[in-house]
């Protein structure tokens, strides 16, 4: 049922928002826990007709890589742990569409920090997480999520991006005079389970477009965002166990004392006769 | 007599030490970037936490405990193979190397929930709170198996199951759970994220009642008792495990007057008794934080020492002793309780 609920907000994804341009999008398979580490990664790339894939490592090697015959790119584990990128790139004579999406892999650890990686140039028109989740980190539902949106490597100021979710959100921001923005991620699950693990990640999808020298750009960064556990995780309540526990402490700290007084009292007594 | 300079009281310069390194645990990532935990530190030998979207490190019990799992359903699908072991030998061998240069000083000048429940006792001191000196030995006693069975319960044991699918799967990493450390150091960076009861399962809901409750219980027993959750931390039974690999040593030359001493147990936030007992050389227990509070209140000469190797860093004397001690009563005069009294004795004389 999970399975299919996440399989029909991918395909919402590729349907409802299709004037959203080319784009990443996760292809779900089972993996079990043992193999996690070992497992490839699946992606498939919507509208993305004459494009040239490539894949940027973890230690900034940039190599081409192509699709199946079911349109799925397949990533095999190369060994280099933490982000790798898939980039997407179409270029006609009067416009240049892009799509980007970030991934985390299994592996031993390069010396370039993620930070410079997210920093190098993948297209002209770029939107660039601010940050990425670390690893074993998502972007989730109710939680702010900031990006910067570069042009020829520079922040762009007061540019339009919108952000569209897989359960149906539609939203708008304009960066400030860095480039940067940040969205506060919708909490838009229509049918929420109790505990992460029974609840698939939805897509989000940013999308920006840029026009210079006559030239159109239009990039996009997709990426998955899990449900907010305020529906199954109670602050209040944890005030109120922690408040209990706060009593607990003051009886025990009394008893100690009174323990503590009456030896004290006993010793006195113990000397004086 | 002249009083200690500061750069020459242990305790202050461990106070330094603390306090930087809660700076840099729970609010680091700022100075050595964002993504420096996952990539030079997921096996910190302190009680860091991977929950702190802060932290420049983070420590080894949570990988742990998700690798037991790992290696649980790896034995379960039966696709054991060499790789199955390589997280956790890799974090063992990155916690080794790490645990070698300060051994289990990690606990006593660097763990984060340590320093804070050290804060707590400063703040119960300084509000006049009468201190509980020391617990009694047969409490003790009771309380000194429970590092262990954090360790190997639920660190271990029940992630293990939890692989092999004897347990349910909430279990695969129960310590997290319930470490106070998760709760204080995201409180300390202004999320509440971590302080909740979880009612998506039984088990959840447990953990979540235990893990909140006993962050209660120490934000108020830390004010009368020192170091409430070290005691039955896992960290200090894993320490314990390693302890002979360390270079920072503890060192007794025990003479007939440790007997009729016994300052260095008391002076113990651990309630070490042993220490004053003991006639070994080795004096490193595996309840010890390696404070450095036995060497710096015995008032022998060269009876204590702490060693980093064959160096000797801090080694007791008699001078020493006399004005720690000084320093420590004047301290510990400083307080609300005092203040007031001297202020209503200010106001009867005028």
């Amino acid at each position: 049922m999970i399975r299919f609920a996440a399989l029909l907000s991918l395909i919402m994804l590729g349907v409802t928002s299709a004037h959203a341009g080319m784009r990443w999008l996760p292809v779900p398979h089972k993996v079990d826990m043992a193999h996690m580490r070992h497992a490839s990664q699946v992606f498939r790339l919507v509208e993305g007709e004459g494009a040239r894939l490539s894949l940027m490592r973890p230690d900034l090697a940039k190599a081409p890589i192509t699709a199946d015959v079911n349109g799925h790119v397949v990533i095999k584990p190369d060994g280099m742990a933490y982000f790798h990128v898939l980039i997407a790139s179409r270029v006609n004579a009067d416009a240049t569409m892009t799509a980007i999406r970030y991934f985390h892999m299994f592996g031993r650890l390069t010396p370039v920090s993620p930070s410079v990686l997210l920093d190098r140039v993948k297209s002209k028109l770029e939107i660039i997480p601010d940050p990425l989740p670390r690893e074993y980190r998502q972007y989730g539902a109710a939680h702010s999520a900031k990006f910067i949106v570069r042009f020829k490597g520079r922040p762009l100021a007061d540019q339009t991006v919108n952000l569209t979710t897989s359960n149906g959100t539609h939203l708008e921001q304009r960066t400030d005079i860095d480039g940067q923005l940040a969205f506060t991620l919708p909490d838009d699950f229509s049918a929420t389970h109790a505990g992460y693990m029974h609840n698939r990640l939805a897509e989000m999808l940013l999308d920006t477009a840029y026009k210079s020298d006559d030239h159109s750009y239009r990039t996009t960064l997709s990426a998955g965002y899990s449900v907010n556990p305020a529906h199954w995780r109670s602050l209040s309540g944890g005030v109120l166990v922690a408040g209990g526990g706060l009593l607990l402490g003051g009886f025990i700290t009394w008893r100690m004392k009174r323990k503590t007084d009456a030896d004290g009292k006993n010793s006195r007594g113990r000397k004086q006769s | 007599m002249n009083a200690l300079p500061w750069w020459k009281n242990l305790s202050v310069i461990r106070k330094i030490v603390q306090l930087t390194s809660f700076v840099f645990l729970v609010y680091g990532s700022s100075v050595v970037g964002f993504y420096a935990t996952d990539k030079l530190s997921r096996a910190f030998p302190a009680l860091a936490c991977a929950y702190d979207t802060k932290t420049a490190a983070s420590g080894v019990l949570m990988p742990l405990q998700y690798q037991m799992g790992h290696l649980g359903q790896a034995i379960k699908t039966g696709a054991m193979g060499v790789m199955t072991f390589v997280p956790i030998l890799t974090t063992l061998v990155t916690f080794l190397l790490l645990f070698v240069l300060l051994n289990k000083a990690f606990c006593g000048w660097i763990c984060p929930l340590g320093t804070f429940q050290e804060v707590l006792s400063l703040i119960g001191q300084k509000l006049g709170l009468k201190r509980q000196e020391s617990l009694e030995a047969d409490v003790v006693d009771r309380i000194r198996p429970v590092k262990w069975l954090m360790l190997g319960g639920l660190v271990l044991f029940f992630p293990l199951l939890s692989g092999l699918g004897f347990v349910d799967h909430s279990l695969v990493a129960p310590y997290c759970r319930i470490c106070p450390s998760r709760i204080m150091t995201t409180l300390m960076t202004g999320s509440v994220k971590q302080l909740y009861l979880d009612t998506s399962s039984p088990i959840y809901m447990t953990l979540s009642i235990v893990g909140d409750g006993m962050f209660g219980i120490i934000l108020v027993l830390g004010l009368t008792l020192r170091q409430p959750f070290c005691r039955i931390c896992p960290m200090l039974a894993m320490h314990a495990v390693f302890k002979k690999l360390g270079l920072v040593r503890l060192v007794k030359a025990y003479t007939p007057r440790c007997e009729k001493c016994g300052l260095c147990a008391k002076a113990c936030p651990m309630d070490i008794r042993e220490i004053h007992t003991s006639q070994e050389k080795d004096i490193l227990f595996p309840d010890c934080t390696l404070c450095g509070r036995c060497v710096e209140f015995c008032p022998d000469q060269g009876v204590m020492a702490m060693k980093y190797a064959v160096i000797p860093i801090k080694v007791s004397s008699p001078q020493y002793f006399k004005h720690r001690n000084k320093a420590q009563k004047a301290w510990e005069k400083a307080n609300l309780t005092g203040w007031w009294k001297s202020l209503h004795v200010f106001e009867r004389q005028a």
